[in-house]
């Protein structure tokens, strides 16, 4: 069963990536035609971790470390389009968290000795700047006057599947403790993987249908 | 309580039926506000759709006013027509058809009489053009255009008709509401005229506050006022109601008629006290 997650991450990951290529075809280089390349640089990262574990035996801390800067650079520059697209933002604040970001990750290397320990004080950093951002976005969804059709708005899917990773990945990662002490299955998962299944499900799950309704309208 | 005592002592089973829940519950927060998101987005909605529909039933209502003051106005121009134009055609042809039967009868008086009938009819459609396009009103403003139409009245219908003009000017109304009023005060002028049987006729045109007040007063027949049945008070209702004013008929049978017709005062000219110095030449700008 626990060789079953692996695959089963991999695969909730290339179906969301293959989404994306199919109806993100026509973005080109924008905020959304750049997820192409954020998902096929997550799915090689995912496919490289596990190759890497299963051939070297060794730990591959380091392959996440190196993916993780790309984490705040892809995310940020579709969130702050979504954003802005709502109420005008001035983009001192993505750079300003893309600054915080980097400095958070060098500092980390620095007192690590390096990338081969996972930086989880940057990895909560950028979780909790998403999850701000994301609450940010869904405040302004009842200020800003006007009537949307969220359910069917791509930013807004987007963000919310966004939102339910990051948030609860900082929910899970805090009570990691908590859940080890309880120890406990749920249909034979532990609790730590049941909920992160949960998770990451609902991310690309949210995600793929954010892509199939910012795909480009038929004419 | 510290929750890990709590499963220490509480057993797995408890840890569970609590953590579980806790946990979903607090990872379901963004999903919670998403919700209350798409809610209130719902409730814009139906308020938008409201709105939508408040606004469409009063551009119908507008444009069925609309339709009817045009049905109305297309009546009186048919009628005038008849009364005026008919008649004088009816009398040169009755002098030609007598020339063409007695060639023998015809002397140069009848000639200039047949030419005094070309040009009343000539006159007549040229001022019924003039006052049917608005050409008067476009040109020199209402004050103008009510001057003229009195004294073409007086001319036509030879009969006693006193215009009063109180503290009044074109820039008091703007360009659609003067216009509304140009053709109420034709319909009660023409009305007065035709239907009272009076000796009299009085048009005044004043300022009470922030309303512009137009009273047309006959000491004539007068009769019973009901519901607006006439074309005429009928295309003064709808007039009024479309330019935010109001009508007033006071009449008795034997005490002649008030028709009392009030409009608010352009906005831009409410309370200033000043007016703009402009010349009756120029209506003011359009609402």
């Amino acid at each position: 069963m626990p060789s079953f997650f692996p695959f089963y991450y991999l695969t909730i990951e290339a179906g969301c990536l293959l989404a994306s290529i199919v109806f993100l075809r026509r973005e080109s280089i924008s905020a959304w035609g750049l997820q192409r390349w954020y998902l096929s640089l997550m799915v090689l990262t995912e496919l490289a971790g596990t190759w890497w574990i299963s051939t070297q035996g060794s730990k591959n801390q380091w392959i996440y470390n190196l993916y993780l800067p790309c984490i705040p650079v892809f995310l940020g520059l579709l969130l702050y389009r979504i954003i802005n697209t709502l109420v005008p933002t001035h983009r001192n604040w993505l750079y300003g968290s893309w600054l915080c970001c980097g400095t958070a990750f060098v500092v980390e290397t620095w007192l690590k000795d390096g990338i081969a320990v996972y930086h989880y004080q940057t990895r909560l950093l950028v979780n909790s700047l998403i999850s701000l951002a994301c609450l940010y976005y869904f405040v302004m969804q009842f200020r800003v006057p006007g009537y949307r059709n969220l359910k069917r708005d791509p930013g807004f899917c987007w963000v919310l599947g966004a939102a339910c990773f990051y948030f609860g990945h900082i929910i899970l990662v805090q009570a990691s403790a908590i859940i080890a002490e309880a120890d406990e299955t749920i249909f034979g998962l532990t609790l730590h993987t049941a909920l992160y299944s949960i998770i990451l499900t609902s991310l690309y799950g949210l995600w793929t249908f954010a892509f199939y309704l910012q795909r480009p309208a038929p004419h | 309580m510290d929750i890990c005592l709590l499963l220490a002592t509480t057993g797995p089973t408890l840890g569970v039926k609590f953590l579980v829940p806790f946990l979903l519950l607090t990872i379901s927060f963004p999903v919670l506000i998403a919700f209350f998101a798409i809610r209130e987005h719902g409730h814009r909605k139906e308020r938008e759709d409201e709105l939508e529909k408040e606004r469409s039933a009063a551009k119908i209502a507008q444009l069925t006013t609309a339709l009817v003051a045009s049905q109305a106005e297309a009546e009186r121009i048919g009628r005038n027509l008849h009364d005026s134009v008919v008649h004088h055609l009816s009398v040169i042809r009755g002098q030609l058809a007598l020339l063409a039967e007695y060639p023998d009868a015809f002397e140069p008086s009848m000639a200039k009489e047949m030419e005094d009938q070309v040009r009343k009819v000539l006159t007549d459609v040229r001022n019924q053009s003039h006052s049917y396009t608005g050409h008067t009103l476009e040109n020199f403003g209402l004050l103008e255009a009510i001057k003229k139409e009195t004294e073409d009245m007086r001319q036509s219908f030879g009969k006693d008709i006193v215009l009063t003009i109180g503290d009044f000017h074109d820039h008091y109304l703007s360009r659609s509401q003067a216009e509304h009023l140009y053709y109420m005060f034709m319909e009660g002028a023409h009305n007065a005229l035709k239907h009272s049987g009076a000796a009299q006729i009085t048009v005044c045109l004043d300022t009470n506050g922030n309303e512009i007040q137009l009273a047309i007063t006959d000491n004539g027949c007068g009769f019973t006022f009901g519901e607006p049945s006439g074309v005429g008070l009928k295309n003064i209702l709808y007039r009024s109601i479309v330019s935010e004013g109001s009508y007033h008929v006071h009449t008795k049978p034997g005490q002649g008629t008030i028709l009392h017709i009030k409009l608010p005062k352009y906005a831009k000219t409410r309370h200033t006290g000043r007016t703009t110095g402009r010349s009756g030449a120029n209506l003011p700008g359009a609402e």
